[in-house]
Formats: C-alpha cells, sequence, structure tokens
C-alpha cells in the first residue's frame, strides 16, 4: 500500500510526466492554449494513458513474456494502443456522443503520443504489477493534467502582455513552461527519509 | 541532372529553412530529454537519422499500395520495426549510449518528425527525393540536438565533450542540465532562430 | 537464452501476426456494431450555413446547428449570420417554414474619443477592457466611456470591429451581421444591437447630467430633455438623465439629433 501511495505522489508532483520527464510536451504545447480545451485534453490523456498501462501490461505478461519476445515490445504496444484508441473513439461515438463533442477530438492526437508509449513502457521496466501499473498510468495522466491545466490558464493571461514579435508564441511558452519546471523542483526530496 | 538538384534543395531545407526542431518544432521530447551532453545528442540525432532513412524509403517503395484508411498504422508498423532495430544494436553495440537514452530510443516510434514526414513527404514522393529528405531533417534534427546539448552541457557541466574547459574551480549551473534549463535554452534558441529569419 | 534464432524468427512471427489479426478482427467487428449512421442531408446543410461557428444560433457550431436543424429540434432561424434569402433557403431545404430573421447591426454608444473625453489616468495594467473597467470605470475622465482596449475586436469572427485612430473602436456595418458576440463581450455595455430598420441611436451612456457630463466629455447626453420634446411621436424619453429611444416607435427622422446641444444622438448610415 505505501509503494502505491509513494508511485502516485511521485509521478504526478515529483516526476511528472511532462515538467520532469519530457514526455507527453506536443498536445502540453498545442492545446494549452484555452483551459476548457486544456481540461478536456486532460481527462482525456488521464483515459487513455490508465487504460493503455493494464492492456499493455496484459499483452506484455500473457504474449511476449512466456516466449521470450520482449524485444518487440515496442511494436506491440504502439499496435495494441493505436487499436484500442480506435476502438474506445468507435464505442464513444455510438454510446455518447455528448462525450465525442468535448473529448472526440483529442483522442487521435494521443494515440502517437510519447507520453502513453512511455507511461506503457516505464511500467515494464519498472516491473510494476498490475495494480501499480494502473496507479502509475492513473497518476501520470492526472500529472499531466495538472500541468496543463496551469500553462493553459498562464497562456491565457500571457495574450495581454506585451511579448517581443520573435518570442510569442513557442518561445515563450517553453520560457514559462521551464518557470513551472523550476516551481515543481519543490518537491524533490518529498519522500526522503 | 535536375533530380540531383531537386534532391540537394530538400537536404538544405530540412537542416536549415524547414529545420524539424526550430521551425517545425517537432520531435520536442527526446530534444529536450537527452541534449544533456554533445555525445548524447549526437547519438540520438543518429539513432532518429537511422529510422528516419529506413521508414521514408519502405513507405516510398510502398506508397502505391497502401490503402488510404490504413496509411497511418502501416506507417507506425514500419517505424517501429527500424527502432526495434535500432534499439536492439545499440544494446548490443554501444551499452553506455543505449543507457543514456534509456526510453527515448523506443520513442523515436512516436517522434513526430518522423511520422510527419512519413505522412507528407514520403507517402508522395518518389524514393530519391524521400531519402534526401530523410538526411536533411536527420541531419538537421541531429545538428539542432547537439546545439542544445553544447549550451547546456557547457554551462551545466562545464564540460565539452567529456572534456572540462573551465578550471577546477567553475561552478557549473546544474539547472541547465535538469528540466527547467533544458526548457528555457529551447525557447530562447526559439526566439533566436524566429528573430534571425525574420530580419532577413 | 536456450531459443535456436530460427525459431526466435518463427515464434516472433506467429506471435507478432497474431496480435495483428486481433486487433484487425477486433477493429472490424466494433466498427459493424458500433457504427453511427449519418444523415447526408447534414453535410449539405453544413455547406449551406456561413460556417462561422458564431454560437449565435446557440449551439456549439455550424456542425451542431445543421444536425438539431435536422432532427427538427432547432426554430429555421435562429442562425442570424446568413441574409434574409439563404434563411429562406435553408428552411425550405429541411421542409419547414421559416419566419425569416430580423437583421440586427452593432452600434458604439459613445464618441468620448481622443480629444473629446480626456485620459484621467495612466493605465498600465492588463491592456484588456475587462481589466481597464476593474479601475472605476477605466482610465477615461468619464467613467461610462469605451476604452478602446478592444475586447469586442478580439471576439468578433467577422472582423467587423476594429479599433479606431482616436482611442474608440469602429463597427463596419457592412461586415457586422448581428451576432451579438461583441455585445456579450463588452465589460461596460457599450455596444447594442439595432434592427436594421433603426437609424438613429443615442452615442452615450452616461447617468450623470448637466455640468458633471460636460466637464468631462463635449459631446455627452446632460439629460436636457430637448430631444424628448423635439420628437414627433414620443419614440425618445430620459430615464435615468439618459435619453433612451423606443425603437417600436422612431421613424429616423431626426429630429431629435438636430435638437439635440451637445450632439450626442448619432446616425448609422
Amino acid at each position: 500500500m505505501e509503494k502505491i501511495i509513494v508511485i502516485f505522489f511521485s509521478v504526478v508532483l515529483i516526476n511528472n510526466f511532462v515538467l520532469s520527464r519530457f514526455l507527453g510536451l506536443c498536445p502540453f504545447l498545442g492545446v494549452s492554449r484555452e483551459s476548457g480545451a486544456a481540461l478536456s485534453m486532460g481527462l482525456a490523456v488521464t483515459f487513455v494513458m490508465t487504460m493503455a498501462s493494464i492492456v499493455t501490461w496484459f499483452f506484455y505478461y500473457f504474449f511476449l513474456v512466456p516466449y521470450q519476445l520482449e524485444f518487440l515490445q515496442t511494436i506491440v504496444f504502439i499496435l495494441v494502443i493505436a487499436t484500442f484508441v480506435q476502438f474506445v473513439e468507435m464505442v464513444m461515438a455510438k454510446t455518447s456522443p455528448a462525450l465525442q463533442e468535448a473529448l472526440g477530438i483529442y483522442l487521435p492526437l494521443i494515440t502517437t503520443n510519447c507520453a502513453v508509449l512511455g507511461v506503457s513502457l516505464l511500467n515494464v521496466r519498472e516491473g510494476y504489477s498490475l495494480i501499480e501499473t494502473t496507479v502509475n498510468g492513473f497518476g501520470g495522466g492526472l500529472g499531466f493534467t495538472v500541468a496543463i491545466l496551469l500553462m493553459a490558464n498562464i497562456r491565457e493571461r500571457l495574450e495581454f502582455c506585451d511579448i517581443p514579435e520573435c518570442m510569442k508564441g513557442f518561445p515563450i511558452s517553453f520560457i514559462v513552461t521551464s518557470m513551472l519546471a523550476f516551481s515543481f523542483f519543490g518537491f524533490q526530496g518529498f519522500f526522503s527519509k | 541532372m535536375g533530380f540531383l538538384f531537386r534532391s540537394g534543395e530538400i537536404f538544405i531545407k530540412g537542416v536549415w529553412r524547414e529545420n524539424p526542431t526550430f521551425r517545425l518544432v517537432l520531435g520536442m521530447c527526446p530534444s529536450l530529454a537527452i541534449s544533456t551532453s554533445v555525445v548524447n545528442g549526437f547519438g540520438m540525432g543518429m539513432a532518429a537519422t537511422f529510422v528516419l532513412l529506413g521508414s521514408n524509403i519502405m513507405v516510398s517503395l510502398v506508397r502505391n499500395f497502401t490503402p488510404s484508411k490504413a496509411r497511418i498504422p502501416i506507417f507506425i508498423i514500419i517505424i517501429s520495426t527500424f527502432v526495434t532495430i535500432v534499439e536492439l544494436f545499440t544494446e548490443a553495440f554501444t551499452p553506455g549510449l543505449h543507457k543514456a537514452l534509456g526510453i527515448f530510443i523506443p520513442l523515436i516510434v512516436v517522434n513526430c518528425i518522423i511520422l510527419a514526414r512519413a505522412e507528407i513527404f514520403a507517402s508522395r514522393e518518389p524514393i530519391l527525393y524521400s531519402i534526401a529528405d530523410a538526411l536533411g531533417m536527420g541531419v538537421g534534427f541531429t545538428l539542432a540536438l547537439m546545439l542544445i546539448s553544447a549550451i547546456r552541457e557547457v554551462l551545466g557541466n562545464g564540460t565539452i565533450l567529456g572534456r572540462p574547459i573551465f578550471g577546477p574551480d567553475y561552478d557549473p549551473a546544474i539547472v541547465m542540465i535538469l528540466a527547467p534549463g533544458a526548457f528555457l535554452t529551447m525557447g530562447l534558441l526559439i526566439g533566436l532562430m524566429n528573430y534571425i529569419t525574420r530580419k532577413r | 537464452m536456450g531459443m535456436g534464432s530460427d525459431s526466435v524468427i518463427l515464434i516472433s512471427i506467429i506471435v507478432l501476426g497474431g496480435i495483428g489479426l486481433l486487433c484487425g478482427i477486433l477493429l472490424m467487428v466494433a466498427s459493424k456494431f458500433f457504427s453511427v449512421a449519418i444523415d447526408e442531408r447534414v453535410g449539405e446543410l453544413i455547406t449551406m450555413l456561413p460556417g462561422a461557428n458564431c454560437g449565435v444560433c446557440g449551439f456549439a457550431g455550424c456542425a451542431q446547428y445543421a444536425k438539431n436543424l435536422i432532427s427538427g429540434q432547432s426554430p429555421a432561424n435562429s442562425c442570424k449570420v446568413v441574409d434574409q434569402e439563404k434563411s429562406m433557403a435553408i428552411a425550405a431545404f429541411i421542409g419547414v417554414k421559416n419566419e425569416g430573421i430580423v437583421k440586427e447591426v452593432a452600434v458604439l454608444r459613445c464618441q468620448g474619443g481622443d480629444g473629446v473625453v480626456p485620459r484621467s489616468a495612466d493605465y498600465t495594467g492588463l491592456k484588456t477592457c475587462r481589466a481597464a473597467a476593474l479601475f472605476f470605470g477605466g482610465d477615461k475622465a468619464c467613467s461610462y466611456g469605451c476604452l478602446g482596449y478592444g475586447d469586442c475586436v478580439k471576439v468578433c469572427p467577422f472582423q467587423a470591429i476594429s479599433r479606431g485612430e482616436n482611442g474608440l473602436v469602429v463597427i463596419n456595418a457592412a461586415k457586422c451581421v448581428g451576432c451579438g458576440l461583441c455585445v456579450k463581450e463588452c465589460p461596460k455595455e457599450m455596444l447594442l444591437l439595432l434592427p436594421s430598420t433603426s437609424e438613429v441611436y443615442v452615442a452615450c451612456l452616461s447617468k450623470d447630467r448637466g455640468k458633471k457630463v460636460t466637464q468631462v466629455c463635449k459631446k455627452g447626453c446632460i439629460a436636457c430633455r430637448k430631444c424628448e420634446k423635439a420628437c414627433p411621436v414620443q419614440a425618445i424619453v430620459v430615464e435615468d438623465n439618459l435619453a433612451k429611444i423606443d425603437f417600436l416607435k422612431c421613424t429616423n427622422c431626426g429630429l431629435c439629433g438636430e435638437a439635440c446641444p451637445t450632439e450626442s444622438i448619432g446616425r448609422r448610415y
């Protein structure tokens, strides 16, 4: 139990996927202009990361490890993730059009996203059990959501500031991100004894 | 001779005018994560170039046979095959690099540069131009990585290529090696690129 | 390791092929069970709509409006962006009677630009109307006036408003379709939607009277009631020290504007 709590808090705050591990930067920078869209993106990413962690865990331990095919994990994982997201999209379109309107457009963006594949690979590298994997995936998504919400709110206010022409857009976003990463540094050593 | 000239054009475009890191702003994740030393930057750049080359060639070869709806999964499978090759190769022959790059070697699969080039370029153009594009983008990416790594290594570690260049009393700004320094460097470099290209 | 390289290749092919087949079958089955029927008329309707996604119809975008039109959940005149003719065409397309739309145009109820109203403060905060308005109505001597930082400019999907040279915003009546987004956005309610048949409007919102107004603005409404007396149809009354026009009664004769001593009644051309 203690290990699960440690995993959860470290992946949300200390080893935040975006601000500390550099995963999921493309959607982070792309969708963080508006806080409503950012929240939707964060929720979609959390959902996909959690489910992807679980599904890839199964595929790894039931298909790859018994036949000593661990080296195929990259190919199998990305295949499974892409299939799964496509499947979820179809189910969502049919069962909940409202959800489809809110989150649907973000799902294809998340498929080829380093955060999702990254969390799946990290899970097997750390040798997590199924519960630990689920917590890691969920926490990772939650950490992403926290970061992207902070970023979106800052960028909304940045719109009204006098930024030099050459720094508009990506450069200032990166610098803001570095400030965010700095502030998250304060969480280092959270669990030291 | 026209096609040689066009190939050269495509190559140069990938290095400068459409540099994937600074102008297209693609492939941010590995650019920031592993650029802590010039050696790592070069290694990652070479790995990505190899995958880019392989995938561009294969995609260009099969471009007339791939059904439109299934093209993204097919591209991903092709790319992931080459990435697995690179993974196994670095694990066997360059274990130091393999350890330093860590999880970002398999993450080359979802590196936006490679998928984007396959989608935008290789699936429409013949092999020679696809090769030129792959080499151009790969070289551009490698040079960009090396630039970022050089800045971060010099300021954050006081070394270049592993050799200390300041005296032993130099107190490096460790933050440059860590996450905030990466974002800061990238932001300032893109801003600088914008400034230079706008002045022209 | 214990496995010969041949068997590794064989097993890899079998396992990968198997997983691929599994995924393919799953997606095929899913696409059969979870297919959603789309009415082709929706696509056609979307092309007839302006595609501005401004939200005036009450739906999130033209695609949504089209879907709701087809399913009968929306009256056919909710879209105010199209002109009368197009609106009729849309109604005819889905086979309903159209009640017709009332076209509206936005006007700015202020003439207090630079030279008419002085600035009362050197404002260095966030350069948006919403922020500036929090400070006692803004950095103009008249606290009811337009601040000109352009929140309405940013929100207009048709680029019908722009920031003028004199510190006010200028509305291009030709581009304005009366969607009303600017009216909602302005923190001081400076903008008003006029029915397209109305041309005369009161270009001031000041609730002060007499000397208090003339001290800060040359063109403000001083509540002298001369317009009330001049109007032949009693369409204009002064309430709360501000003249108001009832557009249902107004005949656009303009006598009120001629009578006004401070020129605070404007005419929209």
